[in-house]
């Protein structure tokens, strides 16, 4: 035998061996992977499955309450049952949220959770303050069969888990939805006697700021957007409904991004910003800042004795928040913010949605309350740095308040009452950071 | 020998399969690990910050890869053995020391604390969202994505989390094709706390689709109010 010819055979031998040793190694490989893909897809089901028992749960613990809504006479144990139906409504609109269900079909079922949340804790607030609560406790049968549908349906749903080797993933495969409940609320809310985060009153209300103010063209807005922030070849990208008309505005300023949102009724500036880049360090401080916003701010329209609130700086830019003051009563309604570049003082934006929709004149009756006795509605544990009379918006209306600013371990809180009797309205408390101060 | 010449070829390209295989596994990590480490290695955790970096260490000759931004294996090693060489603690993190030592200055992530309500994380997941979905699209746009989100959030019919609204079921395509990992840039970051601020270019939408590429049917049916650059934007 050649040495050829046994080196040949070694390498066949050794070829073969090799190739062997790869499909064994991939097939492992591919083996594993494919176990580790199962593994996931099976914790992924557990989620789905679980998210479906927890909004089950909810739903059925939601409707009992309700139901028992129904026969309760007393108040205080109806706020008590509102508060149950507050937590659960709340439990399950967060995990409904998680179901793997098509969310264009399935807004309505939110909107019902989020609602029922919203109603029960207007319920309590209401019936708290020792209001008629009779438009609401109307309302208590229709939501409850609602709710009943509701779990009905997840309950059908929740059912198939675990038979016939049911997988919801399978389904999401096969590009089934899932159905869990109804499309759309079936009740309809009073919206005089409920005015939550989630009611549908905002949306209805218009502008009254706007009011008896000229239409403008499409043409005027251009020459709004152009003379006042110096945008240079806008265009009109879309007309924009809802409370208010308005002209979308695009274009640039300074060589930057530029956009403005011009009011159809007055050709107010709504919003509007500049893309600027806003790099290098600060140099501008608080005051200089605030000086430039008010300018800025008389430049732009938004007129009537316009005081800083409010200072918010991040990065090399800062927020500065501007109120109308008038005989001591600041009006945050109206509120703009103007956004100024702390490098150079330029104008960076400004949004004004709040001052074009509520700035008019308001003739509210003097305040009952002295600051003093204000003062003293608030807890004793507060340390107050400070008293003023302010409008805060509450809900679709304003109500006219003390603002009592005071510290308490440390932590900074604004408490407002009620400046004829004295109710505590709303409590906002200060996060301090290194981006300067918010209002949580 | 011509016989022997081939072998020698064929067994040389299965053991060079088998090489190039077993790397490909071996480097197999999905992306959000690869951020997730380097979040606590360089300061600020940007691409840029992690790119200026790389840059340095090669300039110095510790660093013999791509430029690529994203913190690896070989990046740590770099950092480990300039340190080693310059007397720092060898623990891979280019802490304010290493920093200096290697003569650059690294921008912070400038959204370490809250805005508007919000939490550093909604802030950071938002920033994702408005750089995976906008990023290309003038200033406004980005601004406009995250007032959507915004706008979901305090919608009834949507869940009342940032994080909710942008994990829902097929609601973001960035989420679905794992985008909404990418790290974002200034730009998408200033865009979201603008909006966090109170800008809304779209005046309450909740709703935006690009109709070059959406596929819903349900979303054409809806009335757009606005455009801006590939975005439709509609309330309801």
């Amino acid at each position: 035998m050649k040495v050829s010819h046994k080196i040949w055979i070694i390498m066949t031998v050794m070829l073969v061996a090799a190739l062997i040793g790869v499909v064994v190694w991939l097939s492992v490989w591919l083996y594993g992977e494919r176990m580790r893909a199962d593994n996931a897809r099976m914790q992924m089901e557990y989620v789905y499955e679980n998210a479906l028992h927890d909004s089950l749960d909810s739903v059925s613990e939601m409707e009992n309450s309700l139901a028992k809504l129904l026969v309760s006479g007393s108040r205080a144990e109806n706020m008590s049952i509102a508060a149950d139906v507050y937590k659960d409504a709340a439990a399950a609109a967060e995990v409904v949220g998680r179901l793997p269900v098509d969310m264009y079909e399935h807004t309505g079922l939110q909107k019902f959770l989020n609602q029922v949340g919203d109603f029960a804790a207007s319920y309590i607030r209401s019936a708290g303050s020792g209001a008629d609560v009779s438009a609401y406790e109307e309302q208590f049968d229709d939501i409850h069969s609602a709710a009943a549908e509701v779990r009905r349906q997840l309950a059908e749903a929740a059912g198939r888990i675990g038979t016939d080797g049911y997988s919801v993933i399978n389904d999401i495969d096969a590009g089934l939805n899932i159905s869990v409940g109804v499309g759309e609320a079936v009740i309809e809310y009073p919206s005089i006697i409920y005015d939550g985060p989630f009611s549908d009153a905002d949306n209805e209300s218009s502008w009254k700021g706007l009011d008896g103010l000229p239409e403008i063209s499409e043409e005027q807005a251009l020459a709004v957007a152009r003379d006042k922030l110096g945008i240079e070849g806008g265009k009109i990208v879309g007309i924009s409904t809802g409370a208010a008309v308005m002209y979308e505005i695009e274009g640039t300023a300074g060589g930057a991004d530029a956009y403005a949102s011009v009011t159809k009724c007055g050709g107010m500036i709504a919003s509007a910003a500049i893309g600027r880049e806003t790099e290098g360090k600060g140099r501008l401080g608080e005051d200089e800042a605030a000086e430039k916003a008010l300018e800025y701010a008389e430049a732009l329209g938004y007129c009537g004795c316009l005081t800083p609130v409010w200072y918010n700086e991040s990065g090399s830019a800062a927020v500065i928040n501007l109120a109308p003051e008038s005989d001591g009563i600041i009006y945050y309604p109206d509120l703009v913010k103007i956004k100024v570049s702390l490098t150079d003082g330029a104008l960076l934006g400004a949004e004004a949605c709040g001052y074009c929709a509520n700035h008019c004149e308001r003739a509210y009756p003097p305040a009952r309350m002295t600051p003093a006795s204000a003062e003293k509605c608030v807890s004793s544990r507060l340390t107050v740095t400070n008293v003023r009379l302010a409008v805060i918006p509450k809900g679709s209306s304003e109500r006219l308040c003390y603002e009592v600013a005071g510290t308490y371990k440390g932590l900074d809180y604004f408490v407002y009452v009620d400046a004829c009797d004295g109710t505590q309205v709303d409590i906002l408390r200060v996060i301090d950071d290194e981006q300067g101060k918010l209002v949580a | 020998m011509k016989k022997l010449k081939v072998l020698c070829l064929a067994l040389a390209l299965t053991l060079c399969f088998v090489g190039i295989a077993g790397e490909a596994v071996g480097r197999y990590e999905p992306g959000v690990s690869i951020t997730a480490v380097a979040a606590n290695i360089v300061k600020g955790d940007t691409a840029a910050n992690i790119k200026k970096v790389q840059q340095r260490l090669k300039e110095l000759g510790y660093y013999k890869i791509a430029v690529d931004g994203i913190w690896g294996p070989k990046t740590r090693a770099a950092v480990i053995a300039f340190q080693r060489d310059y007397g720092l603690t060898q623990d891979g993190i280019v802490g304010s020391r290493t920093e200096k030592a290697l003569g650059i200055t690294l921008s912070s992530s400038s959204s370490s604390g809250a805005t508007g309500g919000y939490s550093t994380s909604d802030m950071n997941l938002l920033a994702r969202c408005v750089y995976a979905e906008a990023r290309g699209e003038p200033y406004t746009g980005q601004v406009a994505v995250a007032a959507v989100v915004l706008n979901r959030v305090r919608s009834s019919k949507f869940p009342n989390t940032i994080s909710g609204v942008i994990y829902q079921n097929n609601a973001f395509t960035c989420v679905a094709d794992g985008q909404i990992n990418y790290t974002p840039n200034e730009t998408a970051r200033n865009a979201a706390r603008d909006a966090v601020n109170g800008w809304d270019p779209t005046n309450g939408c909740l709703y935006y689709y690009n109709p070059a590429t959406a596929t819903s049917k349900w979303i054409w049916s809806l009335k757009v109010e606005l455009t801006i650059g590939r975005h439709s934007f509609a309330r309801a």
